[in-house]
């Protein structure tokens, strides 16, 4: 049973006749504030810590180590749960799959705004830090966008799809998380073998240097990049979406 | 009224078991996540499965039923408690979406009764695929370096390293989605659980890793088992492993309860 109300009926519908700058503002309504509020809230939990251990006089490789878990691994990973959400939950489907407009350019819309907002948190954090901390950060100029931008994508892109082949975001989400603990438990291990270089999320953390620290960058953002076609294609056929979110 | 309850409870545990134990996203997930994890231990602890040279110690070492089993049991509890955690994290989410709590609290069964049987309905359902996975390993565990004694130990390490991290997670992770977002309690969940589980003490972030709170089984395993975790040296005597699985389980049912006096309170208010 959906649960479905008259609100998202009238916002779907008032969506469809809205456009321009006004349509993100519909569709946050929609999906609800505090999936778009959940990076800021990580980013916020990570500068606190950060701080904290500043405050301690902890060693910088220690505070570069936390922030760079953030930018590189918390951030994708809160951004994943999110696209999760979106992807696999929506109240009003079958009404959405009656509009004019494509399901999959509506879903993919909400996925893009959400990891626009992300990529803007990371972009400043990075910012700040280049003028605050530079020490934290271990490459410099724009080399910076491969740090957090190929794992945010790889994460979301898992994150999306998994809900979706799951109908269950809680699913990917424990999938996805247990690989980011055990990323982050077993980083060594990943650079050892070929194919498992291609899956690792924190090279720049550990092994910033490593001459196949950009193709892993490129890899894991043409996988990303794949996720997201896999699920406009699953968003493109209502035969599947309509299957709905398993409870 | 006794007897009412224990039927209210009754009913409750039988539905969200049979509920959980036909989500396929449940066996997916566990099967996923028990591929890995014995991708990690097949690649580090299998090695004890046949004589080897220990590199650490420069030694030989002869194989060793018991090492591959209990380092099976701890790669188990370093993570796969974590992916039951967040499976169930959905639970009491899902009879909020579904308006299923509105209705109930129409019937005459009390609040206490149900969120008990849905506690340990849906965790001993995701308990299922997580003792499937566990015995096939050691089944091949038995297989590969034969003798009997490994089944007995492989039960002992079960109850004593995995479980009751298990019911730890499982409490919690069945009480706190009722006064937060799912998704907000599954990202603090994974930070938690590697910051007080997995985080060495070497890095200079204070944690929980060395207590009795780290729920991935380190007390129980080098005071029962004498099997040291992977980087914390305990010194634990047997008494402090029995204590760690009652601290850990008796948290998961304070969890439980303290949602329950919650949800009360909350619904009292309407």
């Amino acid at each position: 049973m959906p649960n479905f109300s008259i609100a998202s009926l009238e916002e779907v519908t008032y969506m469809d006749s809205v456009s321009g700058l006004e349509a993100p503002r519909y569709e946050a309504r929609i999906v609800g504030p505090w999936v778009f509020a959940l990076p800021a809230f990580v980013a916020c939990l990570f500068a606190i810590a950060a701080g904290m251990m500043a405050f301690k006089q902890a060693q910088h490789l220690d505070i570069q180590r936390l922030v760079m878990t953030g930018l590189e691994g918390a951030l994708p990973l809160a951004a994943s749960i999110g696209v999760a959400t979106i992807a696999a939950h929506e109240p009003a489907l079958e009404v959405q799959l009656s509009m004019p407009r494509p399901y999959s350019h509506t879903a993919l819309l909400r996925c893009g705004m959400l990891l626009a907002l992300t990529a803007l948190i990371e972009g400043i954090t990075v910012a700040l830090l280049a003028r605050v901390w530079p020490w934290t950060l271990s490459q410099s100029g724009g080399v910076w966008i491969l740090a957090w931008l190929p794992t945010l994508v790889w994460f979301a892109g898992w994150g999306g799809l998994l809900a979706l082949l799951l109908r269950n975001r809680a699913a990917s989400a424990a999938i996805l998380g247990v690989i980011w603990v055990v990323e982050l438990a077993f980083h060594g291990v990943f650079p050892l073998y070929g194919w498992t270089t291609p899956l690792y999320v924190y090279a720049t953390m550990f092994s910033p240097e490593a001459p196949y620290w950009l193709l892993n960058r490129l890899e894991l953002f043409g996988t990303g990049i794949l996720l997201f076609i896999a699920i406009w294609l699953y968003l493109s056929n209502p035969e599947w979406r309509l299957r709905g979110e398993e409870y | 009224m006794y007897m009412s309850r224990v039927s209210e409870l009754g009913g409750a545990f039988r539905a969200e078991f049979l509920m959980q134990i036909r989500r396929a996203s449940v066996w997916v997930t566990i099967g996923l996540l028990g591929l890995i994890i014995f991708a990690l231990w097949y690649g580090f602890a299998a090695v004890s499965l046949h004589p080897h040279f220990n590199s650490e110690q420069h030694i030989w070492e002869p194989a060793s039923q018991s090492d591959a089993i209990l380092g099976w049991a701890q790669l188990l509890a370093m993570f796969l408690p974590l992916g039951v955690g967040l499976v169930l994290a959905d639970r009491l989410a899902r009879d909020r979406r579904l308006h299923v709590d509105e209705i109930l609290a129409t019937q005459p069964g009390s609040l206490g009764a149900r969120l008990a049987g849905k506690w340990l309905g849906s965790t001993l359902a995701t308990f299922v695929p997580v003792a499937l996975i566990y015995a096939a390993v050691v089944f091949y565990i038995v297989t590969q370096a034969p003798g009997l004694g490994g089944l007995a130990l492989a039960l002992a390490a079960f109850a004593a390293i995995l479980l009751p991290g298990m019911l730890f997670v499982a409490g919690f992770s069945v009480a706190i989605p009722a006064v937060m977002k799912t998704p907000v309690y599954q990202f603090l969940f994974t930070g938690y659980w590697f910051w007080a589980n997995l985080m060495s003490p070497k890095i200079g972030i204070p944690s929980v890793v060395s207590t009795m709170l780290n729920a991935a089984g380190p007390w129980a395993q080098e005071g029962i088992f004498n099997f040291q975790w992977t980087f914390l040296q305990l010194h634990a005597t047997p008494l402090q492993g029995y204590l760690s699985i009652a601290v850990l389980s008796g948290l998961g049912i304070l969890a439980v309860a303290i949602a329950w006096v919650y949800l009360r309170w909350q619904a009292a208010r309407q």
